[in-house]
């Protein structure tokens, strides 16, 4: 027999919330180590995260000081990735536009994640009608070239850096609201929430008690998959010519600019590409190694 | 069977519909008076009401509307702002070359994407799908406009194996395939890390399930097993990932077409864009719904001929 | 491998087999050091229960192990010959030619977008180099042997219009096509109805006798052994502890643990006239346990009363998606049930008693009848005086890994309900939590932990207290000890009974295991298409059956007892009907009629 006093100390609530959230880190850990590549997509990232929070320390250069005589430098140790056109330094505007591609990233697909998920999960959890009349007009969206869309938004809305952020957070609903819905189906028939509806519980209580927790982990893996494809469609649309207005530096931006000088400059425009393609893939490597640990289909093997 | 495609039809005729009212209504509820845009705040208020009545806005909206679905139906799609030539025209002109990008890069991708996919997932945790893996990976991390940029460097710029400009208007099939080749190896590349993936991940699922184990106790070769059992079983995800995937495809070319100057619907909508022409603009999205709506149709199709439980239900 | 040979002795020869995983880079054996051999003509049973390593053993067999991932040692000779040293594509040949296998979801094993006839002739292509017109006219032979009805039609058909019990023909054509010396059927009839069971046994049978080849009968359950066996082995965590003649084993068990399953087995009628239900007997390390005495008759008021209820759900289909037709699931059901009693619902898969019990509860919305719980008329109820109902009347699932939130500790689970209806809260709470684990044999510490940790009893365990937390009076039992292995069945059952006993509670126990029914229930009811088709006292039903579904259930449950020579009924193909009807429908009226006190038969 367990002393009475001490059994209810510790099956109080807020010890079942300790040992909930160390089994969540735990099982992120355990994650993390299935594929180790994510540890890699990670490290990178955060590492491009920091050198764009701390870029007004770390940029050599002003990203805006233009210099008539250092046009189109090729790199050198004053400018290593070389000046633009207009005598700028391309490595401190490469770190000036990380700030902008995360954050036009980060609070698109915040937003989306968020907004996506929501409707994912109402679809998916009263099924019916409901969920073939929301689904369907995700699917048109899903279906509509997202870049087409995003570019008639920005045309219209104009190139601020809070039209971009609302323009692909419309692009990206539907496929959260996809990646949401699935999970959602799959869980909702399992017996526990026939238990909960058993149970007396609201249909809020298992929506977002029981089901968000169980399918949270899909869907933030897919947010850093989507995190990259952001980035990726904030960059095309600034080599449109949709992007943040210049002079505020932008990759895409860059990279458009660059294009116009490839024949004898064209590290102005490889620089600013290969950022992208670095940011890009580490969020790619983090979230498909992720993908592979929370996949159920996968765990037979191991 | 019957029932399956006339139920499909009537959704896609459902779904064009409503797509088309959206695209009506995103054009003139958006803040801004195209009239203002087109000719700016120093016009006069005559010649904005001139350019109103031309445009046709200067009748209730419930007759625009009714206008410019009639419109779309029988092929009136307008007048371009800037060409002053009919939109229909204008997009016909340049649509063969985008058909003909798209499609090239879809064999490529579909050529390319499915095999690898299948073998990484048949070699699962060995060298090939590692290798398959990081490639398809490395491939989807690619901006169009970027890989766009770096095989223009090299293999244009640098080893001059192929035009700068893709013109696509070539009169030789030799010209026509040099001017599309490197747009469909880059939209196709990056249409093949996606396939790859889905493929690879649609195949795992199949290997795991019993009845492989059954036609493995039948006595079945492993290659056998694969091509005949599994493939058919894998595509069915494959086929509904690839119509998910046309966006991002379309999306593609637009950029591919910048970066090569090739003409197509990617330049013209740029173009549009950038001189305000909605007449124009309001006719790509026409056309792209029509498209969409179109490939989702062929894709739901598709998936009916592959798997035998669609027919009946 | 030819055919044709005149050697003697055993047609599969196993010896000293030992089979290992690798988990985290050790090997851990899963079978070890197992011989055993089987004859021609011969039925030899693996009997065991979960994780004894029954099916490892005949996937070493026919070596469907995953090659970097298990290891084989060793030796297995088929008809004398070692297919451990074979290369692969002699052991292709092996596999559907010399042995065919047939495994437990017949569901899953055929695939889905092939033809079955294509599937079938193909082992015949493989291994008999037929074309393809041969090999059709052997498929449709051998459909005609497997007694698929209107077979020509069906070999052009795909999977998914089959039943469960028409694939599991299908696979018994597709691994006899061949003749082959051995088959090995992994429990083959775990996922069928009774009554499909009986006829598939039926068939294997005969068809061996037809074709003389040695058979390795993988089940877990004693009934099916006794029925089909020669000679029975029977396997603890991977170890064989006991091997002797069907009818030695039964009658004088060496190893304690055969001797625990085989007490574990509920035999049905053992109960005779009594009325009460009895516990299993507690069996301690030696495997025996005496037989304990009924429980005391405690049944009190009428709580739940049920009338004309029925429950249909809309079939759509067309162009326009459109209801065509309904499933009557539940069709005119009237019964009720007193505090302290259990009722049980028993029928075949489809029948209608789970959508009956879901129904009761109003998770399913009925579409007819009254249902009236502790005075108060559910079926008029709101939403939110639904919700403070349920307090009283909770359910228990059939599978005990998914009636758990993965993501809740046990202890979180079982203190949220009593907090959402505001019951206890804060340490009160708490204790409760801790009691209500010990009331279920659990310790107040396991509260801490997650349900991934527990055994599937445990979380069954766990799935009772959760549900006695609101104190309910009556309990829906959906299957819930189905999933079990027969000494947690036992285990579980007593709990309830013992519950019962304490608590007053009612149980609406719903089963297809009428061997399980017999111990638990008072009285028994039994659903065929919907519809309760005879209801009475638990003795009279079982002893003195009226209806002639009802005798069909009842003979078709494996008796445990090699020596009950079960009637053989011949290879009858019967297929359970559909509770599909068109819209304009109308139930029939039916009439019941009194065949003793509380027992009523429908007039047939």
């Amino acid at each position: 027999m367990t002393m009475p006093d001490v059994t209810s100390a510790a099956l109080s609530r807020t010890n079942y919330l300790k040992i909930t959230l160390a089994s969540v880190f735990n099982g992120l850990f355990k994650a993390f180590n299935t594929n180790k590549t994510s540890w890699i997509g990670l490290g990178v990232f955060v590492v491009v995260c920091l050198l764009a929070i701390f870029a007004p320390l770390i940029a050599p250069y002003d990203p805006l000081d233009q210099s008539i005589l250092y046009r189109l430098k090729a790199p050198s140790a004053a400018h290593w990735f070389g000046t633009d056109y207009y005598g700028r330094d391309t490595l401190s505007r490469i770190l000036w536009g990380a700030r902008i591609s995360l954050t036009i990233g980060l609070l698109s697909i915040s937003a989306a994640l968020v907004i996506g998920t929501l409707i994912g999960l109402i679809a998916g959890y009263f099924g019916g009608r409901t969920d073939i009349i929301i689904m369907q007009i995700m699917d048109v969206l899903l279906a509509f070239p997202s870049l087409i869309l995003g570019l008639i938004v920005v045309a219209m809305l104009g190139p601020s850096v809070g039209n971009l952020v609302v323009a692909i957070a419309l692009t990206a609903i539907p496929p959260f609201a996809r990646i949401a819905r699935a999970p959602t189906i799959a869980v909702k028939n399992r017996e526990f929430i026939e238990a909960g509806h058993a149970l007396g519980y609201s249909h809020w209580r298992l929506m977002f008690g029981h089901i968000l927790p169980n399918i949270a982990p899909e869907v933030l893996v897919m947010g850093s998959l989507w995190l990259a494809t952001a980035i990726r469609v904030e960059a095309s649309l600034a080599f449109i010519g949709l992007g943040v207005n210049p002079p505020t530096p932008t990759w895409g931006g860059m990279i458009r600019e660059g294009f116009e000088n490839i024949l004898d400059s064209f590290w102005l425009a490889l620089f600013p590409s290969l950022a992208i393609l670095i940011v890009v893939f580490s969020l790619n490597l983090l979230g498909d190694g992720l993908r592979d640990a929370i996949d159920p289909r996968l765990k037979g093997e191991q | 069977m019957t029932a399956f495609i006339l139920k499909r039809l009537g959704f896609a005729v459902i779904t064009l519909f409503a797509v088309l009212t959206i695209v009506f209504f995103i054009v003139r509820i958006l803040p801004g008076d195209p009239a203002v845009a087109i000719l700016g705040d120093q016009a006069t208020e005559a010649s904005l009401a001139a350019l109103r009545s031309r445009l046709g806005l200067d009748v209730p909206l419930y007759q625009q509307y009714i206008e410019f679905i009639g419109g779309v139906i029988v092929g009136d799609w307008g007048i371009s702002m800037v060409s002053g030539r009919p939109v229909i025209t204008e997009i016909l002109k340049v649509l063969p070359s985008t058909i003909e990008l798209t499609v090239a890069s879809l064999i490529l991708g579909a050529v390319v994407g499915i095999p690898v996919g299948v073998w990484s997932a048949v070699r699962r945790n060995k060298l090939p799908d590692y290798i398959a893996r990081i490639g398809s990976l490395l491939g989807l991390s690619f901006p169009a406009f970027v890989s766009a940029v770096l095989l223009l460097l090299f293999f244009s710029i640098q080893l001059r194996w192929f035009p700068v400009i893709s013109s696509g208007q070539g009169s030789s099939l030799g010209d026509r395939l040099r001017d599309i080749a490197l747009p469909a190896i880059n939209l196709g590349l990056i249409m093949a890390a996606y396939i790859t993936r889905v493929a690879r991940s649609a195949m795992l699922e199949v290997l795991n399930q019993d009845y492989v184990r059954t036609a493995k106790a039948k006595g079945i070769a492993f290659s056998v097993i694969i091509w005949r059992h599994c493939l058919r079983n894998a595509m069915i995800p494959v086929v509904t990932v690839v119509g998910l995937y046309l966006g991002i495809l379309i999306g593609n070319s637009v950029l591919t077409e910048i970066v090569f100057n090739r003409p197509g619907l990617g330049k013209l909508i740029v173009g549009a864009l950038n001189q305000r022409d909605y007449t124009m603009l309001q006719g790509m999205m026409v056309i792209y719904t029509l498209i969409v709506v179109l490939v989702n149709l062929i894709t739901d199709l598709t998936y009916g001929l592959i798997d035998p439980r669609i027919k009946y239900s | 491998m030819t055919g044709s040979n005149t050697k003697s002795g055993p047609i599969l020869d196993v010896q000293n087999l030992t089979t290992s995983f690798r988990v985290d880079g050790a090997w851990v054996p899963v079978v070890k050091d197992v011989s055993f051999s089987i004859g021609k003509g011969e039925t030899v049973a693996i009997v065991g229960e979960s994780g004894s390593g029954k099916s490892v053993t005949a996937l070493s067999i026919m070596r469907l192990l995953q090659e970097n991932q298990s290891q084989i040692e060793g030796r297995i000779r088929l008809d004398g010959e070692d297919i451990l040293a074979l290369d692969e594509p002699a052991m292709r040949d092996v596999r559907g030619g010399d042995i065919g296998m047939i495994f437990q979801e017949p569901m899953t094993s055929l695939n889905p977008v092939l033809k079955i006839g294509y599937q079938v002739a193909e082992v015949l292509r493989r291994h008999r180099g037929m074309s393809a017109s041969h090999a059709e006219a052997e498929t449709l032979r051998l459909f005609d042997l497997v007694r698929i009805p209107d077979a020509k039609r069906r070999l052009n058909e795909y999977p998914h219009s089959f039943s469960g019990g028409m694939r599991q023909r299908a696979m018994i054509a597709m691994a006899l096509a061949c003749r082959p010396k051995l088959l090995i059927a992994d429990e083959p009839t775990t996922a069928l109805d009774v009554t499909i069971q009986a006829q598939i046994l039926e068939l294997i049978s005969e068809l061996q006798q037809d074709i003389g080849m040695a058979v390795m009968f993988i089940t877990h359950d004693m009934g099916v052994v006794a029925e089909i066996a020669d000679r029975v082995v029977v396997m603890l965590r991977g170890d064989k502890v006991e091997e002797a003649p069907a009818a030695g084993l039964f009658a004088a068990p060496r190893h304690n643990y055969t001797k625990m399953l085989l007490g574990a087995v509920p035999k049905l009628g053992g109960l005779g006239e009594s009325t009460t239900p009895r516990r299993f007997p507690k069996l301690d390390e030696n495997g025996v346990g005496e037989e304990p005495a009924n429980e005391p008759d405690r049944r009190a008021e009428t709580i739940l009363e049920v009338k004309n209820l029925t429950t249909r759900f809309a079939v759509r289909g067309g162009v326009l998606n459109r209801p065509v037709g309904s499933v009557h699931a539940v069709e005119n059901v009237s019964l009720s049930l007193a505090a302290g009693e259990t009722l049980a619902l028993v029928g075949e898969s489809g029948c209608g008693k789970s959508t009956t019990g879901r129904s009761i509860l109003r998770l399913l919305q009925p579409a007819a009848g009254s249902i009236v719980f502790e005075g108060q008329d559910l079926m008029a109820a709101s939403p939110a005086e639904l919700r403070a109902a349920r307090r009283r009347m909770q359910m228990i699932f059939q599978d005990p890994y998914g009636s758990l939130n993965p993501r809740k500790t046990v202890g979180a689970a079982i203190a949220e309900p009593m907090r959402v209806h505001g019951l206890k809260s804060g340490p009160e709470a708490n204790v409760r939590v801790g009691e209500l684990l010990e009331l279920v044999g659990l310790k107040p510490e396991h509260a801490l932990r997650f349900p991934h940790e527990f055994s599937g009893g445990q979380r069954q365990r766990i799935c009772i207290a959760r549900s006695l937390a609101l104190e309910p009076s009556l309990i829906v039992a959906d299957e819930s000890v189905s999933a079990l292995d027969a000494s947690v069945k036992a285990q579980v059952v007593n709990l309830m009974l013992d519950l019962q006993k304490e608590l007053g509670l009612a149980y609406l126990f719903i089963s297809h295991d009428i061997a399980v029914v017999e111990r638990i229930s008072h009285r028994i009811a039994v659903m065929l298409l919907g519809e309760i088709v005879e209801i009475g006292p638990r003795d009279k039903i079982l002893s003195n059956p009226q209806h002639p579904y009802t005798k069909k259930l009842i003979e078709a449950v494996p008796i445990p007892d090699p020596a009950v020579k079960r009637e053989r009924g011949g290879l009858i193909t019967e297929e359970l009907k559909s509770p599909i009807r068109t819209l304009d429908w109308t139930a029939p009226p039916r009439r019941y009629l009194s065949a003793g006190e509380g027992h009523l038969v429908m007039a047939h």
